[in-house]
């Protein structure tokens, strides 16, 4: 059994009775005893309970006839009804209208009580877990429906371009006019956007899964793989990429397959999401590992976010923009990452100034 | 001939529509393109033009998606909208959105994707028919 005691309400007209109820079994039961129907009713009304044990003979109001109005206001905990008469018409009615999970004699003995408050109990946890199952299920086929609708159009977009582009070349029948060469080019795009939506839907999909595998951090290994990736586009927009990563820890563990999607994702974006009239376009990226914690820190000088839109760049497929094309995955992995390795990440930004992204995270 | 107003947050989409208009030896003015719906529908307001206007609407985009587009739009006096013939552009096959472009009388027609000189054909058909 847990730690927590099952909660037991028991309730008798006879005062001899609840204390002789709670003398036996407090020790093994959180137990709450009430006098009357209605006063139980009041109780059930500010706290919760597992399972309750009423009395059939009580003036007011019988245990049935308690059973009965109860049963639509709090349906969760199990009944037990206990009486010394056993008619066959109460016990019917019991059943019936207030839903009893079990019937017990009177005078009762410890463990017929005992048995039947344990056996009501693993009722009690199967059913309210099986509810839980129910509601998670349902929810998350909810996000699934979402999830299916956002993916197909962002899967189909791209190949739609591609099958338009594809119709005007056909339609053009001399196949060297300079706009054929455009609507290639345009396929190749097209057919990039593809790949990399496909691979951050991958990246969402295995971390979701995936299990953590956990390594020592070599920087300087990173730091290669990043000019790597990002050196050329870097030229290409004349941006200057500054990298600052020291490591002070030589020790300090992660999963480093997701630590290099959160840099690149958070890198990719900062070059991505430029000013095309700022002459000075800057990138700054600081890593520093400081006994247990590391922190990156990435910074432009480009577009920025706009304060509206803050607190919505974490949320799936979200895009605050229509200047650079996305598929609203890159922040939403970065963010599920980053929690997946219990860290934080922080954002900061003005619009036409730029942003700041700090990530913070633990040695595992 | 027509203008026509392209609305649509993917470069190559807009590029591709605008070719497919042009190869289409249709009677075509000026095309205007445009990223994002809120420039487009600013556009919309301060323009004058007695030349009837095709308006291709992309519905899923950011800042304001094809719908929030229309709604606005609905909202425009008639001696603008007059000029104006709009249709929802997209590569969505969900009935959810077919049925809610239903909703905005200015809508003419719900094209799918790809956008080629057939699809266009097709809708000034239906436009001469009206």
């Amino acid at each position: 059994m847990s730690k927590n005691k099952i909660k037991v309400l028991f309730i008798d007209d006879e005062v001899n009775n609840l204390h002789a109820f709670k003398a036996a079994f407090r020790f093994d039961y959180d137990i709450h005893t009430s006098i009357s129907a209605n006063e139980a009713e009041e109780w059930l009304d500010k706290n919760e309970v597992d399972i309750i044990l009423c009395d059939q003979r009580m003036p007011v109001k019988t245990g049935v006839e308690f059973f009965a109005t109860i049963v639509k206001k709090h349906p969760k905990p199990i009944r037990i009804l206990v009486t010394g008469y056993t008619d066959i018409e109460s016990v019917i009615k019991a059943i019936n209208l207030g839903h009893v999970f079990r019937y017990i004699n009177k005078p009762w003995n410890e463990a017929e009580i005992r048995s039947s408050i344990e056996e009501a109990y693993r009722y009690y946890t199967q059913s309210n877990q099986l509810e839980d199952k129910v509601n998670e299920l349902t929810l998350a086929y909810k996000e699934l429906d979402n999830f299916a609708y956002s993916v197909s159009h962002d899967l189909k977009g791209p190949l739609m371009s591609i099958m338009g582009a594809m119709n005007i070349v056909n339609q053009t029948e001399n196949k060297n006019e300079p706009h054929v060469q455009t609507m290639l080019q345009l396929i190749e795009k097209a057919s990039e956007q593809l790949s990399e939506f496909i691979e951050n839907m991958h990246i969402y999909y295995k971390n979701n899964r995936g299990q953590l595998r956990i390594e020592k951090v070599d920087l300087d290994e990173i730091k290669k793989e990043l000019l790597a990736i990002h050196k050329l586009k870097c030229l290409q927009e004349n941006i200057s990429l500054n990298l600052d990563i020291t490591n002070n820890s030589p020790l300090f563990s992660t999963d480093v397959t997701k630590l290099k999607v959160i840099i690149n994702n958070l890198l990719s974006n900062a070059l991505k999401y430029q000013r095309q009239s700022e002459p000075n376009k800057r990138v700054d990226l600081k890593i520093t590992v400081d006994g247990e914690h590391m922190e990156i820190l990435i910074s432009d000088n480009g577009m920025g976010i706009e304060e509206q839109y803050l607190k919505n760049i974490f949320n799936l497929f979200f895009r605050a923009t229509t200047e650079v094309g996305g598929s609203g995955f890159g922040l939403y992995n970065v963010k599920e990452i980053v929690s997946t390795l219990g860290g934080t990440i922080e954002v900061t930004s003005q619009i036409n100034r730029g942003s700041t992204f700090i990530v913070k995270l633990p040695s595992k | 001939m027509y203008n026509y107003i392209i609305i649509d947050d993917n470069k190559i989409d807009l590029l591709v529509a605008t070719k497919a208009i042009e190869i289409s030896r249709t009677p075509v003015g000026v095309v205007h393109q445009f990223l994002g719906a809120q420039q487009a529908l600013d556009f919309i307001q301060s323009f004058k033009s007695d030349i009837q206007t095709i308006v291709l609407i992309d519905i899923q985009m950011p800042v304001m998606n094809g719908f929030e587009f229309m709604e606005a739009y609905e909202q425009l006096n008639d001696s603008i909208k007059q000029n104006y013939i709009c249709s929802f552009l997209t590569s969505s096959s969900n009935d959810l959105d077919r049925i809610r472009a239903q909703k905005f009388p200015s809508i003419k027609q719900f094209i799918n994707k790809p956008f080629t000189s057939d699809t266009l054909l097709n809708l000034l058909k239906s436009i001469t028919l009206k």
